[in-house]
């Protein structure tokens, strides 16, 4: 448990402490205050129909997307390639802690980064309670479901940051995990067989967060993130383990 | 040789556990797929089946499959996939398929051939051996005073759940109740189109799937075979013995009466008798020849004989509309006057008046309207259940009270027990419910608040069929954003130089104290 915890210390501090870790928070934000501002202003046509500004906020907008699929790669790039590069695996891997206590301690510490990375946002719901009303239940189901959908597309990326020992490369996996699990529901409305159709639309992310942004919990959206985060996280920890008897 | 062996041995360990994680993982979703459940978190539960859809979609014992003849594009096709998939969420026995006609163009002419049907935009609910049609078109209410501005028409309203669930009901069941108007009395007709006239009712029953029709009591002095309640609607003449004995033996047999009475004044200003005082007074109700006046609850523009009451009593009828907290408009009232005590009669009251109404027995003098002491004080009541039989409300019984019905029911089922009911059982078993008003129902008040929940709940409380109370109305919560200049430059301030300006501050002071 302490070895676990240590790892869980060590990557928080590896994150916070960089200058980076900033520079993509200001980043992230600059483009989520431009989604946000681009919503803001058109609701405020009167000519525009009525519309709820934060669930158009929460993943109605290809913007959303693009920030998630390029930000996770980088925030998880170095978690175990890193430690592969430098040599610090061997070290890790003889020491007293298993291979799950160090995948998790570095996948809950990105975990925490990214829930911070969004933390700010809550003041755009702040910005709308002052001007209009605002229903705080889909705007916590809309955040559920940016833990949701980060938490499966993080755990993606400590599996290709085990993989290789090389951080480009481990990005680019990432991204080459994320782009076809992201369009792969999207097909949901191309194919038109009735079974193929459901199965694209229980992987369909975007419809998902369409859901969680109106206010909608569907059990199967968390059986299927926790599911495949575990499945991610599982091949991570095979990943080192095959190192370890290699 | 032996560490090539070993090699082995871990490398395919390792695979089988790998894969058997993995069928694992797939098993899991798959079972999350069959079984799942949804969860509304918006305050006013937009997205949640009301509980007449979900008691009806849950009783299903019969699988129904609705397929949506829709192009993803159209407008409506969203709101009607989002509403079917939580029906399908309530049961197993509900399935949704989505057929585009634009994409899937052999497939949906071959359901169009298996439908007949005549064109698409439809919604088709298919039990197997029936089906029923939906148009789109009935779907929504659209306000097209933008046309002449040259705006498209604008959804005001989306009534997808009512017909919907109306359609399940209709294909579920396999009986429809049957309800009787009565005619003859100057009463208000199911098929006068007019704002007098009854055929938004009619629309509405029809929708929950009952049978009406009329009944001139005086030419054919017996409640018709088979039904289960009878409506008397805003007569203005008054019943003669032969037909109020017809009535009173119907009710008396177990039957079911609605009495929809307005006050009958004549020229000179007398209430006149409806000729089923006795009828009702049997029962502990006595009409309170007056019209009821509730100054505290008035309509703008109308007089104060019109008002609106939102004070309900706990009864099933009700509940849906105190819950919803949604009032209901009474144009033109008799008070109603219980006997005794209304437990004792089995009686709740419906609807009365605020404590400032009353009821106005002077009715020579209408231009000056005051209260008089002999005037019955408020709250009036001007709506009253009586309930016979057990008034187990819980209990969701579908057979209706007439007693032929009863005894069908009971030869198919071989009970002994029920097949022959005594006349206290039948009795005890009776529903009415009296309004002193009319006016209510028709097409020029039903569409009012909640006029038509309140109808459409009497009828389906009085056949007992307590799980097709009505959906109340919801009240989703509408967002209009209008800032002006100033605050969206603000607000851009915030989103562009606030919010990243403190994150990039954070990074300098990190940077810093790690230098030092």
């Amino acid at each position: 448990m302490s070895a676990f915890l240590a790892t869980l210390d060590r990557e928080l501090r590896a994150y916070f402490l960089s200058p980076l870790a900033y520079i993509v928070l200001a980043a992230l934000l600059l483009v989520n205050g431009f989604v946000f501002w681009l919503i803001v202003s058109f609701l405020s046509d009167p000519r525009a129909a009525v519309g709820a500004p934060l669930e158009l906020f929460f993943g109605q907008t290809f913007f959303f997307w693009l920030v998630l699929l390029f930000m996770t790669p980088v925030l998880t790039m170095r978690l175990l390639s890193e430690e592969r590069r430098s040599g610090t695996i061997e070290v890790l891997m003889t020491a007293p802690i298993t291979e799950t206590q160090v995948v998790l301690g570095k996948y809950l510490a990105a975990l925490a980064f990214y829930v911070v990375l969004w933390a700010p946002t809550l003041a755009y719901a702040g910005v709308i309670a002052r001007y209009s009303s605002v229903d705080w239940g889909p705007v916590a189901s809309g955040y559920l479901g940016i833990i949701g959908v980060g938490s499966v597309f993080l755990a993606a990326g400590v599996l290709a940051s085990a993989l290789t020992r090389s951080q480009l490369i481990a990005a680019l996996l990432t991204f080459v995990i994320l782009v076809p699990m992201f369009t792969f529901g999207l097909l949901e409305n191309l194919v038109n067989n009735e079974l193929a159709k459901q199965a694209f639309g229980y992987l369909n992310l975007w419809q998902h967060m369409d859901d969680f942004a109106k206010g909608i919990v569907d059990s199967r959206r968390l059986v299927y993130y926790l599911s495949a985060t575990a499945t991610f996280l599982f091949l991570a920890t095979r990943t080192l383990a095959v190192r370890k008897w290699r | 040789m032996t560490e090539k062996r070993n090699r082995w041995l871990e490398s395919s360990t390792f695979s089988a556990g790998v894969l058997l994680v993995l069928a694992l993982v797939v098993m899991v979703n798959y079972l999350s797929w069959k079984y799942y459940k949804r969860f509304d978190w918006t305050s006013s539960k937009i997205y949640t089946l009301s509980e007449k859809s979900r008691n009806v979609v849950s009783a299903l014992d019969k699988p129904i499959e609705a397929v949506v003849f829709m192009s993803p594009g159209e407008p409506l096709f969203d709101k009607v996939h989002e509403l079917l998939t939580r029906y399908a969420a309530a049961s197993e026995n509900f399935s949704l398929r989505v057929v585009d006609p634009e994409k899937n163009l052999a497939e949906a002419q071959a359901l169009v051939n298996r439908f007949e049907l005549s064109h698409l935009d439809v919604i088709v609910l298919d039990g197997g051996d029936d089906r029923r049609v939906v148009e789109s078109a009935d779907l929504a209410d659209y306000d097209y005073s933008g046309l002449q501005a040259g705006l498209g028409p604008e959804l005001t309203g989306f009534k997808g759940e009512q017909v919907f669930t109306g359609a399940i009901v209709d294909l579920a069941e396999s009986r429809k109740p049957k309800i009787v108007f009565t005619t003859g009395h100057g009463e208000l007709r199911l098929d006068d189109p007019s704002a007098r006239g009854l055929t938004e009712l009619e629309a509405l029953l029809g929708r929950d799937n009952f049978d009406l029709e009329e009944w001139a009591p005086l030419s054919e002095p017996k409640v018709p075979a088979g039904t289960d309640a009878v409506v008397i609607a805003g007569p203005t003449v008054g019943f003669v013995a032969p037909e109020v004995e017809a009535i009173a033996e119907f009710v008396a047999g177990g039957g079911r009466l609605l009495a929809l009475l307005d006050p009958m004044i004549s020229a000179s200003g007398a209430v006149a008798s409806t000729g089923l005082e006795a009828l009702l007074s049997d029962y502990g109700v006595g009409l309170g020849a007056d019209i009821v006046i509730d100054p505290r609850n008035p309509i703008p523009f109308f007089g104060a004989e019109t008002f609106f009451v939102s004070e309900f009593g706990e009864h099933p009828v009700t509940r849906p509309l105190r819950q919803a907290d949604v009032p209901v408009i009474v144009p033109l009232a008799q008070s109603l006057l219980l006997a005794g005590e209304p437990d004792e009669l089995g009686a709740s009251v419906l609807l009365e008046t605020s404590p400032a109404g009353w009821g106005e027995s002077d009715l020579e003098n209408l231009e000056a309207i005051e209260k008089g002491d002999d005037d019955v004080a408020g709250p009036v009541p001007v709506a009253v259940a009586i309930d016979l039989g057990d008034t187990s409300d819980d209990e969701v019984a579908a057979t209706p009270g007439s007693n032929e019905v009863a005894e069908e029911a009971s030869d198919g089922e071989g009970d002994p027990a029920t097949a022959e009911p005594t006349a206290d059982d039948a009795e005890a078993s009776s529903r009415l419910v009296v309004f002193g008003d009319a006016d209510f129902v028709t097409n020029g008040q039903l569409r009012n608040v909640g006029n038509a929940e309140l109808a459409a709940n009497t009828v389906n409380w009085l056949v007992e069929r307590e799980n097709l109370i009505a959906i109340p109305p919801k009240k989703p919560e509408q967002v209009r954003l209008s800032l002006s200049g100033d605050e969206l430059r603000s607000v851009g301030l915030l989103v562009f130089l606030v919010l990243p300006g403190l994150a990039l501050v954070a990074g300098a002071a990190v940077y810093s104290r790690r230098r030092r």
